[in-house]
């Protein structure tokens, strides 16, 4: 016992080392994409008025989530794990994504789950569906969301930096404008 | 606490006065003013409650600080901020660990401040990358982070928040072909709590290591069912697990302080099986082989895992029955031979009848009450007793609604009850007079 007495604050340093590794590696990882990643601009959805935002967080809902699938991945589709899924740039400058790749995919992609919805077709759960926000801003946020994401309107976007098979959500864009910006304006009654 | 500081300062002012009346001697004095010197060191749970509100305190008010002006700050200033507990956390225990402090209030504070910090940390990398992902992703992340946690702090209470991440990771997994990671965890877990109960058999710390220690058992056991594709063999396993648990809690070299965890735990799972067996309908419905309860759809290799399960947890359980049986403590052995009984049932007497095996069942169950109330009367225990009385008339009240039985059955049934409480009552009587 009295051994393991002197062992421990190593112990403690290793255990320290080791989360400090497990998260400096994720920061590290994300600080990459976040640099490095090719920018992408996936137009937004109307908000699930179910799931408007929760917490400090406005719920993003992309418009293009819905892919194809071959009869080959339809019948052998992975009901339970995460997917490899291509993001294509269309000539209006935005992105959607292409549809379920393997993992050598050259182009740009993202790991997510993959629901199927209708006959031949899948719905993508992306990684990157919250942008986290001061909880005084968030709720007009939420609004000003709603409105410029409506199918009429068709005003909100979100930026996002794909790299090494994750995405991260750069800025959430209302009118050509990013979110803080936008409201900024409207408290200063800007153009609505 | 504060009793036993001003009980100690009162003696230790009374030495000199039975110095000198020769009530002890100088040495003798000595030795108690030097066992007394300790003071409020060893601490209580008060003094280690209040360390670690205390502590969540500082570590709430120091992010709610930073959180009003968080939206100016940069990502690194946020990552570092979200670090910067964890780092003091494990400042503190090197600290504690380096000047020997092994208060509660020091070991508590600090272990539960570290595992949430943690969760701390992970939450604002998520919220500063604006990362999508589910509560059952970041529960598991915190599960595996957490694990060392309770080593490296000695804090039961750092034990009893993995269990429940761990719990809630293997009750709702990210994904379900993760659940097979549960047990290993476990048992890598397991040896820290093992360490409090044995080293501090006495105190409150190892009673409430043993609770947590046998509710994650018991809790583990019965969100196994994923890996079995035979109920019959998930049935097995539980009574296995459940046979295990309340060996434990009897065996005689086992602390005082906390073998009832284990035991209650253990027994109250036990007789919920025999009560469940003791139903004709039970084995009606076990008897159908065959039925693949594997629709996760989880990997084929699920059910040898189970398999496995059910090898492992018999063979603790033989060893722990033949340690018992050693001692010829075979009334401590009764209720965890259950799965001995239950394999009686299951191949020889239900393929002649679904009936026969019940039977057993009940009888078994009227057995053990009556032994219970047995043991309770000759240590005249209220709460066995009532425990024994109990279980004999939820049997008999099962074999009431059970629509299975004829009249005539049910009235055997009833009539047995009857006698046994008759029984009950002779036996205690006799023994008052008898005392």
């Amino acid at each position: 016992m009295t051994g393991l007495k002197k062992l421990l604050p190593l112990a403690i340093v290793a255990v320290a080392l080791f989360h400090f590794a497990a998260l400096g590696s994720r920061v590290w990882s994300l600080e990459k994409v976040v640099s490095n990643g090719d920018r992408h601009l996936f137009m937004a959805a109307p908000a699930d008025p179910v799931d408007y935002f929760s917490g400090r967080y406005v719920a993003i809902r992309l418009d293009a989530a819905t892919i194809k699938l071959t009869p080959e991945q339809r019948k052998n589709f992975d009901y339970q794990g995460r997917h490899w899924v291509g993001i294509e740039r269309g000539e209006d400058g935005f992105s959607r994504f292409s549809g379920v790749v393997d993992e050598n995919h050259p182009g740009p992609k993202v790991r997510a789950c993959v629901w199927l919805s209708g006959e031949g077709e899948a719905r993508v759960d992306p990684p990157f569906s919250r942008f986290y926000m001061n909880e005084k801003l968030a709720p007009m946020a939420e609004t000003a969301y709603t409105r410029a994401a409506n199918r009429t309107q068709r005003k909100a976007w979100v930026a996002v930096r794909v790299g090494d098979g994750v995405g991260v959500i750069e800025e959430l864009y209302i009118e050509g404008k990013p979110v803080a910006e936008y409201l900024a304006d409207e408290s200063r009654g800007g153009k609505r | 606490m504060l009793g036993k500081q001003v009980f100690a300062r009162w003696l230790k002012g009374e030495l000199p006065t039975l110095v000198k009346k020769g009530v002890i001697d100088a040495e003798a004095a000595g030795r108690i003013a030097s066992h007394y010197e300790a003071g409020p060191a060893s601490g209580g749970w008060m003094l280690a409650a209040f360390g670690a509100l205390g502590a969540l305190c500082l570590l709430g008010g120091v992010i709610l600080v930073f959180a009003h002006n968080w939206q100016h700050l940069g990502r690194f200033t946020k990552v570092a901020l979200a670090l910067a507990p964890l780092a003091v956390c494990h400042g503190l225990a090197l600290f504690t660990r380096l000047t020997e402090r092994s208060s509660p209030a020091w070991k508590e504070g600090v272990g539960i401040a570290m595992n949430l910090s943690l969760a701390a940390a992970l939450g604002i990398v998520s919220q500063t990358y604006n990362l999508g992902g589910t509560f059952e992703e970041f529960v598991k992340i915190w599960t595996l982070l957490a694990l060392p946690v309770p080593y490296v702090t000695g804090s039961v209470g750092a034990f009893i928040l993995w269990c429940a991440t761990a719990l809630l990771s293997f009750g709702n997994p990210a994904d379900s072909r993760d659940l097979w990671q549960f047990w290993p965890l476990f048992l890598a877990a397991l040896p820290f709590p093992v360490f409090v109960i044995r080293t501090e058999s006495h105190g409150p710390r190892s009673s409430i290591a043993a609770i947590s220690l046998a509710l994650t058992t018991a809790i583990g056991a019965v969100l196994s069912h994923k890996f079995f594709a035979d109920t019959n063999l998930y049935l097995l396993f539980l009574l296995l697990a459940g046979g295990a648990l309340h060996i434990l809690g009897v065996a005689p070299e086992v602390g005082s302080s906390w073998k009832n965890p284990f035991r209650a735990i253990g027994g109250l799972g036990l007789v919920a099986a025999v009560l469940f067996l003791s139903w004709d309908d039970a084995w009606a419905h076990l008897l159908r082989d065959g039925i693949n309860y594997n629709r996760w759809g989880l990997p084929g290799w699920y059910t040898d895992y189970g398999v496995a399960l059910v090898a492992a947890t018999a063979l603790g359980w033989g060893w722990l029955a033949l340690g018992e049986l050693r001692r010829k403590n075979l009334s401590g052995c009764f209720l965890a031979a259950a799965p001995v009984v239950y394999l009686i049932a299951k191949y020889l007497l239900a393929p002649q009848s679904t009936f026969l095996a019940s039977l057993l069942f009940n009888l078994y169950g009227l057995a053990l009450g009556v032994a219970t109330i047995r043991s309770a009367a000759h240590e005249r225990s209220v709460g066995r007793l009532n425990a024994g009385m109990g279980l004999i008339a939820v049997l008999a009240v099962m074999r009431f609604v059970d629509s299975d039985l004829s009249m005539v059955l049910r009235g055997v049934a009833f009539i047995a009850v009857g006698l046994a409480f008759f029984a009950a009552n002779w036996m205690m009587i006799r023994k008052g007079r008898a005392s």
